[in-house]
């Protein structure tokens, strides 16, 4: 980007997709929970408590069911996204077409990612919005458990989510982009 | 631990690209932390010898593993170069005065495990001999000879070499003509500094008998 600090300072080496596999291959990540590769950065979540995982499931399975009337659709658990070159995140939740049969899902296959925030409201609605806007992914859900809301945004753009509403858990929750995918939130 | 991997990530997000040394030092004493917060994934030695093996620092000229973060370096200019030469010299003839039986190298690699495998400028070390990095134990002092990189190496590099026990590191300013001299390392950097113009005779604090003269840098 600054082609002037570019010969001067030492900097941090970003690392890509292809860093990320040969490492996660070599089993380095093995001793730590979840690990993503942020723009060029690993980081690692390695706790996950009741609340989270409860609203978690809840909602997935809120999600499977609606697909099952969605052919072509399918929900998944923390399935790997690839942003290449240097970004390969594990949405908690996704609802994906078209995916391989093994193989991370790329941008233009997920119509709908989900974070759940139980202490990471800040970064999922920040950061990870803004990647996920970058790469193009057409829906983004963030549940919200301290404040009660799911934050909905679409119209992804370089800018991040250009159309946004927030919807209170409890109420019934439909999909912008995707037509006929609702769920209902109340048990989460 | 939480809470200070929580102040890393936020000094992440506010466009900081690496983390304050402080940050690292709280890392180092747990083995796994149990963060419900991302946080930062240091890689080790053997994960950064493994990226390097497989090509992916083949756009740099130089990378060095510092506290888990690879930092690249483009390229190296005359007066850098030749002020690193002319020091190489003087630490040369400085050692051989004085008898002793340590050697001087230049940009090799040094092995701080776990996290550690940075590139000084010069190293006097008592096992120049041998295969594979430098170990830091055998290492008397560094110096790291500064153009352009000033607060990298009073800054991160300092931290780091004074964490892993270099009993006494050296930064020449080349653009502000002083030598900084460190010492007394502990887990909050060097505990005594001072600095010296530089063209003088400059005698190691904890090394006896070595005196480098800098008249020619």
């Amino acid at each position: 980007m600054n082609v002037e600090r570019k010969w001067d300072e030492p900097r941090p080496v970003l690392l890509t997709v292809d860093d990320f596999v040969t490492l996660s291959e070599a089993g380095a990540f093995d001793e730590l929970g979840k690990v993503e590769l942020i723009e060029g950065t690993i980081v690692a979540m390695n706790a996950q408590y009741s609340r989270h995982s409860r609203a978690q499931r809840q909602l997935f399975l809120e999600l499977h069911a609606a697909c099952a009337a969605l052919p072509g659709f399918e929900a998944f658990f923390e399935l790997s996204l690839r942003i290449a070159p240097r970004s390969m995140p594990r949405p908690e939740l996704s609802v994906v077409r078209d995916v391989g049969a093994n193989a991370p899902a790329e941008p233009d296959q997920v119509a709908l990612a989900v974070e759940i925030a139980d202490t990471t409201a800040r970064y999922d609605l920040g950061r990870k919005a803004r990647l996920y806007a970058q790469a193009g992914v057409a829906e983004y859900w963030v549940v919200d458990l301290d404040s009660g809301m799911l934050h909905q945004m679409w119209s992804p753009g370089a800018e991040g989510y250009a159309e946004r509403r927030e919807v209170a858990l409890g109420e019934r929750v439909e999909a912008v982009t995707i037509d006929g995918l609702q769920v209902e939130t109340s048990d989460i | 631990m939480v809470r200070r991997a929580n102040a890393c990530w936020a000094g992440h997000a506010t466009g900081l690209l690496a983390f304050p040394p402080s940050c690292y030092v709280a890392a180092m004493n747990v083995q796994r932390p149990v963060a419900v917060e991302p946080f930062r994934v240091r890689l080790n030695v053997e994960q950064f010898q493994l990226l390097d093996r497989s090509g992916s620092f083949r756009d740099h000229a130089k990378t060095e593993l510092l506290d888990g973060t690879i930092y690249a370096m483009n390229a190296q200019f005359r007066a850098h170069a030749r002020a690193k030469g002319q020091l190489f010299r003087a630490f040369d003839k400085a050692l051989a005065a004085a008898g002793s039986t340590l050697e001087v190298l230049s940009e090799v690699s040094v092995a701080m495990p776990p996290h550690g495998m940075p590139e000084p400028d010069l190293v006097v070390t008592s096992e120049a001999a041998g295969d594979g990095p430098v170990p830091v134990a055998s290492i008397v002092v560094i110096v790291e000879v500064s153009d352009t990189t000033l607060d990298h190496d009073l800054g991160v590099k300092a931290a780091i070499y004074a964490a892993g026990e270099v009993s006494e590191y050296w930064v020449v300013d080349l653009k502000g003509r002083v030598l900084h001299q460190m010492w007394s390392p502990g887990a909050d950097g060097y505990g005594e500094r001072r600095e010296v113009a530089l063209g003088e005779r400059v005698k190691a604090v904890t090394f006896d008998g070595l005196a480098v003269d800098t008249s020619d840098v």
